[in-house]
């Protein structure tokens, strides 16, 4: 800790400040922003050299002003993010006044592809980016919700609303179909897009191998990053882009950016929130003594005198006088909360082109609208970078990031508070120990969560000859996770549990590279670089769960006993696991007067988890650009700002397993006459020939602006095709394996995305609204299955991967109605039987009404029907930025269409109130149109009838199938900033104050209470953690 | 144009189509292993309505799938055998039977008649239907029977299964039957007594229970002592008869049977009784379904009779019999339990 605080008083205060200058006269300038005329700091200001690249001559200071020395007629450039370039000639001037225009275009702004920056004229992928504007003023536990609904083609979902937990993202349409565990919990293979996070690949998955069975803390590294130090988001979504990201790029990536220094007048930059997160509306439930004649009269209704009898058995239906049981608990008022929380941010930059640096130090502190649930963030980061000459560039990385989570008793996607095992409000007795398990399970569990992430890299940059770098990377990221949960007695069967879990995640990468660029004869661009890049990680899970600890105050450590100890590592899934990678990649781009642009990119991969058969594995690709607004009859044309066509292919490779699937591993088997026996591990048998999957892409794009910048239009149409793609391949018993992984499965994607920004007033208007609309339209076919099928069932045959057919699809029982009179059932001619389900289910007046497929009068599995997909197929979103004068009103929303939910949670309600001895809640249902009586035509089944056997409020069926299309207001800012005069008073340089809601409306058909916060495969569960509402004052003051 | 820009456009063609991609057919899965469970030779009995269920087992193939029977001949010849497919006048059911129907008439409400073949596949599910044909028609045991193949066609697929076997059996009118299903020939009853060699004498029916029924004051009847005789009267008739002999076989009065819930003996109506019959108007078959009601149980109707009287020493003695039994052809049946020792009826 001592060195970490020595290595940040040197990155804050060892700025040098040589400038030696020798030319004639003196410039004094000053640059503001064309549009409000607020003074910019931290423009460079180049000189422009005949023949060469510009020269870094100085940068603009806090109140945007710079002063040169210049020749009397050079010609300064100007440059700035987010804003025009512009070149001015100093024409013997000594004082000027530039104003830069936002660039409306974004066509010269720099991305980065491929771990180097270019413009985005020389970009042939495809490519997005999300400015640091786009995403201030949210205060969010999770960077990736920020980027909800700004990126055509790019899905993210907040499936939790958990604070402290990631939802789930992927990048044009899926990438993998393999269903694993079941029912509720049958999730989908995680298809996250990589993050590269300043040049160094993080993996944003934590603890997901494990499915909703999370273990240990479950915290994203993307949790620790804070939202206010990024500089900028590039999501890149064709092969192209992601190409020499390798291995891992294939689902995409998204390179993230963080501030750095500009100014040489440091700048100190405060953000403030303060938040209050409500609650959603909470279901009405029936209470007490409606709670039990409830019950009673749903027994009475019976007739049946085993199940009356069965009510004086069950004291808390039939002892109502009895004040043990006569209560009417509201439990979720208990569990659910109004919470105040907050988030401060400091960040101190500055610095010119020869040093600059960048401290951020973040505190966010959230509780979630659950009690004993919530997340608190402690980060610090900065970055270094030092040209001591023109030919070195130095820059170096440190960030430290604390996440603290308070997980109640839930995983993080789910929680029992949020509704699905509420007791009912009958209980609890009135003593300490008539508590109700759950209950205390979640609010009194002692929870002390914690990841730590330590990330670092050292740049270094050195052009040994006139146009020819050498560059090396190497980074360090190592993530700790901890967690030490204690239950009390009381909620785990009077014997105190503790849970402990502790794990890490090191990462040590290495890229070098040789690059080349020059111009020649001022129009042929030639870059290439060749690279290697090598990867070492490793993770280490450990868990210990013990209980009959002595009571409730001793929270151990335990020694081990067999009496109360049950000590277990976490399977291989994720326990531990040791990769090692080399790559060999190599690029080169060529352009003519960036009109005509061709880029070829190959890399090779060897990787250990591949098969030892397979080890390697070759990824090219190769892309074209058109810039045709530069062809000369449309130079002149004024009213196009650029035009361009690109198209890209190539093949990206996404490691899928571990080395256990193929390499397998051996076990000790007992003894055998006093031998030690180790045996192969039966189960999955290892498959030598594993390769990665292979994800071929082909890209065409187009891109237009037109009338300076207001009206502007991309267009990518792609083809997306995943070979070799995992899936689990049962076989024989008699190989003595059960399963081995293959490389058979194949699955296509095609979609065209669209994005057009529209600025309805001129630049100079005093009004500056711009508005961005995008949407995606994916649809996945599924080529292949192991071993020629067409089609394969998973989560025990309700999902279905169809050859020929989207790839994922619900397989359902399918509803007609509900049977309105006993006379509306069908009778077999044959056997004189009613409809019935199995045996004896006989179908009566309000029954649900299934579709008999077969014709047998039974209803049976082969009554399933594919009736409907988990996958949106259309997804979108879209921005407002509004300001006039010093208010600014933005909003920003989500879209997605056609996709079909099932309705768990309501099929799960009815089962508690079909439950009259359970003691679960009762949710009041008059919002449900349910058959009442003989002719009622009704949605949903007779709600009263417990004893059916018909099992008519079964979740697999087409009745709780819905379409879960919505359209939702992310969040609406409104923010004043106050007049610079008057701020200037008090030595400020900005100051802005605003206020945002968050999750201010949702649009949506779909009867659960949010159609996002469902799992990946579509599932609404009783217990999803929901997403709340908020709303934050936000203050951000510039020194 | 110059040559340049056709360049471009053959460059810009051909990349276009390198993109596409032929998609698979769109179609259903039909395992090659999908087949019927049950494929040995069906041998329905025939004069009875009953559903064989093939048990199909479809591997993981889609639904709906559509069964058909193709080349039905007949197994010897190999000829087209036209005859399964002939339409017969049978019963069938238009609302469910539940056992609670309080006329004949209300149960025939229930039930229509309809012409339709002997041999049907049910087109979703591959079970067969057997209608109530006669032997007069069908090819029953000892010859081969028929053979025939099932298509099975789902969406983009077919396939044949081949050569199940059908080898009707003659039709048994009541059960239980004296006779071997197959020969015909009256089976024969092997019994081992308490004391004595092992012998054998030609099957009767017997009841399914019997207790606490004594014929001397320390003697209880045996199931060997009483024997059950179906007969039917006529044909086209609709009551069955119930008939008590003693060891003279003369009739005993039905009123000795005093325990007996004569309204509830079986689903039946307007009952009818003398001093040596009980008769019920009745719907056949007998029982109806496979429905559990409270006259029947696993396809079999159950009939109780007892009487109670005092034992020797005071005891209560209830004494009862009753038999579980099918009738499957329609007509005017008597049921008549000769007791070869005459019961005890008096108190001891």
């Amino acid at each position: 800790m001592k060195l970490y605080l020595q290595v940040l008083w040197l990155f804050l205060f060892s700025t040098q400040l040589v400038l030696a200058q020798d030319k004639l006269i003196a410039v004094k300038g000053r640059v503001v922003a064309a549009t409000d005329h607020t003074p910019l700091p931290g423009v460079s200001v180049f000189l422009q050299v005949a023949g060469s690249k510009p020269k870094a001559i100085g940068i603009t200071d806090g109140q945007g002003e710079f002063n040169i020395r210049v020749a009397p007629d050079a010609k300064l450039e100007l440059r700035f993010i987010s804003f025009e370039p512009m070149i001015i000639a100093v024409n013997n001037r000594a004082a000027i006044t530039v104003s830069l225009k936002p660039s409306a275009t974004s066509l010269k702004e720099s991305v980065v592809v491929g771990y180097q920056k270019r413009t985005r004229e020389t970009v042939t992928g495809s490519v997005t980016r999300i400015t640091a504007k786009d995403i201030q003023d949210v205060p969010v536990s999770n960077i990736e919700q920020l980027m909800q609904g700004r990126v055509a083609g790019l899905n993210i979902s907040q499936t939790t609303g958990a604070p402290g937990f990631r939802g789930s993202a992927s990048i044009r349409g899926l990438s993998q179909v393999m269903v694993k565990g079941g029912g509720n919990n049958a999730y989908l293979t995680p298809q996250s897009p990589l993050y590269v996070i300043d040049g160094v690949p993080v993996d944003a998955n934590a603890g997901f191998e494990y499915g909703f069975q999370s273990n240990g803390p479950g915290t994203s590294p993307l949790s620790l990053i804070p939202p206010e130090d990024i500089e900028s988001i590039d999501v890149m979504k064709d092969a192209e882009a992601t190409s020499l990201y390798g291995s891992r790029g294939a689902n995409g990536v998204i390179v993230i950016t963080t501030r750095r220094g500009q100014s040489a007048v440091p700048i100190i930059r405060y953000a403030g929130n303060m938040f209050i997160n409500f609650p959603p509306s909470l279901r009405n439930t029936i209470g007490g003594k409606a709670e039990r004649d409830y019950r009673v009269n749903m027994i009475m209704n019976t007739l049946n005198e085993d199940e009356i009898h069965r009510i004086s058995t069950n004291g808390f239906l039939s002892d109502s006088l009895n004040p043990f049981y006569n209560n009417s608990t509201n439990w979720q008022d208990i569990y659910y909360q109004v919470t105040y929380n907050q988030t401060h941010n400091v960040s101190v930059s500055g610095g010119d082109q020869k040093l600059n640096y960048k401290t951020n130090v973040n505190f966010y502190n959230e509780r979630g609208v659950i009690k004993n649930t919530g997340f608190d963030r402690y980060s610090l980061n900065q970055n270094i970078n030092f040209n001591p000459n023109p030919r070195l560039q130095v820059s170096g990385y440190l960030s430290a990031g604390l996440g603290k989570k308070l997980k109640g008793s839930g995983n993080g996607l789910t929680d029992v508070g949020a509704g699905s095992s509420i007791s009912s409000s009958l209980y609890p007795g009135p003593s300490y120990f008539n508590n109700v398990g759950q209950f205390t399970g979640a609010m009194f569990r002692k929870n002390d969560t914690r990841t730590y992430d330590i990330r670092t890299y050292l740049n270094i940059m050195y052009e040994i000859l006139p146009h020819l770098q050498l560059l090396t990377n190497t980074s360090y990221d190592y993530t700790a996770d901890q967690e030490d949960t204690f239950i009390p007695a009381l909620a785990n069967s009077d014997q105190p549990g503790i849970y402990g879990y502790s794990g890490r995640k090191n990462n040590l990468y290495n890229r070098s590279a040789i690059n080349y660029n020059n111009v020649f004869k001022g129009k042929h661009s030639i870059y290439a670089a060749v690279f290697s890049e090598a990867t070492i990680a490793q993770v280490q899970n450990k868990v210990i769960n013990q209980t009959n600890a002595p009571n409730d105050y001793y929270h151990g450590p335990l020694g081990m006993t067999t009496y109360y100890s049950g000590v277990s590592g976490i399977p291989v899934a994720g326990g531990f696991s040791e990769v090692h990678s080399v790559a060999l990649a190599a690029n080169i781009s060529y352009d003519y007067d960036k009109k005509y642009v061709v880029n070829f990119n190959y890399r090779a991969d060897g990787n250990s988890y591949s098969g030892i058969k397979e080890r390697w594995a070759q990824s090219p690709s190769v892309g074209v650009r058109y810039n045709f607004n530069k062809e000369n009859f449309l130079a002149d044309k004024k009213w196009l700002d650029f035009g361009d066509i690109r198209f890209s292919y190539g093949v990206n490779l996404r490691p899928t397993t571990d080395i256990y699937a193929s390499l397998g591993w051996y076990d000790v088997a007992g003894n055998y006459n006093g031998v030690t026996r180790v045996s192969p591990h039966l189960g999955l048998m290892p498959n030598p020939y594993l390769k990665p999957e292979e994800v071929e892409q082909f890209n065409y794009g187009f891109d237009m602006s037109i009338f300076n910048g207001r009206v502007g239009l991309t267009f990518d149409a792609y083809t997306k095709t995943v070979y070799n793609m995992l899936y689990t391949r049962p076989l024989a018993t008699s190989t003595g394996f059960s399963s081995t992984y293959t490389n058979d499965a194949s699955l296509y994607n095609y979609g065209y995305e669209v994005s057009v920004t529209f600025r309805p007033f001129k630049p100079t208007s005093k009004i500056n609204w711009t508005i961005n609309l995008n949407t995606a339209i994916n649809r996945d076919v599924l080529l292949s299955l192991p071993g020629q099928a067409t089609q394969m069932l998973s989560d025990d045959k309700t999902v279905m991967n169809r050859v020929g057919y989207g790839a994922l699809s619900n397989y359902l029982y399918v509803t007609q109605g509900v049977y309105r009179t006993d006379d509306d059932v069908p009778v077999d001619p044959i056997t004189g039987y009613r409809y019935r389900n199995g045996d004896n289910g006989f179908y009566h007046a309000g029954d649900v009404k299934f579709q008999d497929v077969n014709g047998n009068y039974v209803t049976d599995e082969t009554d399933k029907q594919v009736s409907g997909t988990p996958v949106a197929r259309i997804t979108g979103g879209f921005s407002s930025y509004l300001t006039y004068k010093n208010f600014s009103l933005n909003f920003n929303g989500t879209v997605l269409f056609k996709r079909d939910l099932i309705n768990n949670a309501l099929s799960e309600r009815m089962d508690n109130l079909r439950s009259p001895y359970d003691n679960g809640t009762l949710v009041n249902l008059n919002d449900l149109n349910y058959w009442t009586g003989n002719g009622d035509v009704a949605k949903y089944p007779d709600p009263y009838n417990y004893r059916s056997l018909t099992n008519s409020y079964r979740a697999l069926q087409t009745l709780f199938q819905e379409d879960g299309s919505f359209i939702k207001i992310n969040a609406i800012t409104f923010g004043y900033t106050a007049n610079r005069a008057w701020s200037s008073k008090y030595h400020m340089n900005a100051l802005r104050v605003y206020t945002t809601v968050t999750n201010p409306f949702l649009f949506t058909g779909y009867s659960g209470p949010n159609p996002e916060s469902v799992t990946e495969l579509g599932r609404d569960r009783l217990d999803t953690y929901p997403i709340s509402r908020t709303l934050s004052f936000g203050l951000n003051v510039e020194f | 144009m110059k040559w340049q820009d056709y360049l471009q456009c053959t460059l810009v063609l051909s990349i276009l189509v390198t993109a596409c991609k032929k998609l698979p057919e769109k179609k259903d899965y039909l395992s090659q292993n999908a087949n019927f469970n049950r494929k040995e030779i069906y041998e329905p009995v025939l004069g009875r309505t009953m559903l064989e269920l093939t048990q199909f087992s479809a591997d993981g193939s889609t639904f709906p799938m559509v069964f058909s029977i193709e080349n039905a001949r007949d197994l010897r010849s190999g000829k087209p055998a036209a005859e399964l497919f002939q339409a017969v006048k049978v019963q069938e059911w238009q609302r469910d039977y539940t056992g609670l129907e309080k006329s004949l008439s209300e149960i025939e409400a229930k039930r229509v008649w309809v012409n339709a073949p002997f041999l049907e596949i049910r087109k979703g599910s591959g079970d067969f239907i057997f209608r109530a044909a006669p032997s007069s028609l069908i090819k029953t045991y000892p010859d081969t029977g028929y053979a025939f193949d099932v298509k099975i066609v789902n969406k983009g697929n077919e396939r044949i299964l081949k050569d199940f076997r059908l080898r009707p059996l003659k039709e048994i009118p009541y059960e239980p039957y004296e006779y071997d299903t197959y020969t015909r020939q009256r089976k024969i009853e092997t019994r081992q007594p308490a004391s004595g060699p092992v012998y054998r004498v030609p099957y009767t029916i017997h009841p399914s229970f019997l207790q606490k029924m004594h014929y001397t004051k320390d003697s209880l009847f045996t199931d060997t002592l009483v024997s059950v005789y179906f007969n039917r009267a006529s044909e086209t008739g609709h009551t069955l008869t119930f008939r008590f002999l003693d060891e003279n076989r003369n009739a005993i009065n039905p009123a000795m049977f005093n325990n007996t819930k004569w309204d509830q003996l079986l689903h039946g109506f307007n009952r009818r009784q003398t001093d040596s019959t009980v008769v019920y108007d009745v719907a056949y078959p007998i029982p109806l379904t496979g429905l559990k009601t409270a006259y029947a149980a696993s396809g079999k109707a159950f009939c109780t009779f007892g009487y109670s009287r005092k034992g020797y020493g005071g005891v209560r003695e209830d004494a009862s019999f009753g038999l579980n039994f099918a009738i499957y052809e329609p007509g005017d049946w008597s049921i008549t339990f000769y007791f070869r020792r005459n019961p005890i009826f008096n108190d001891d």
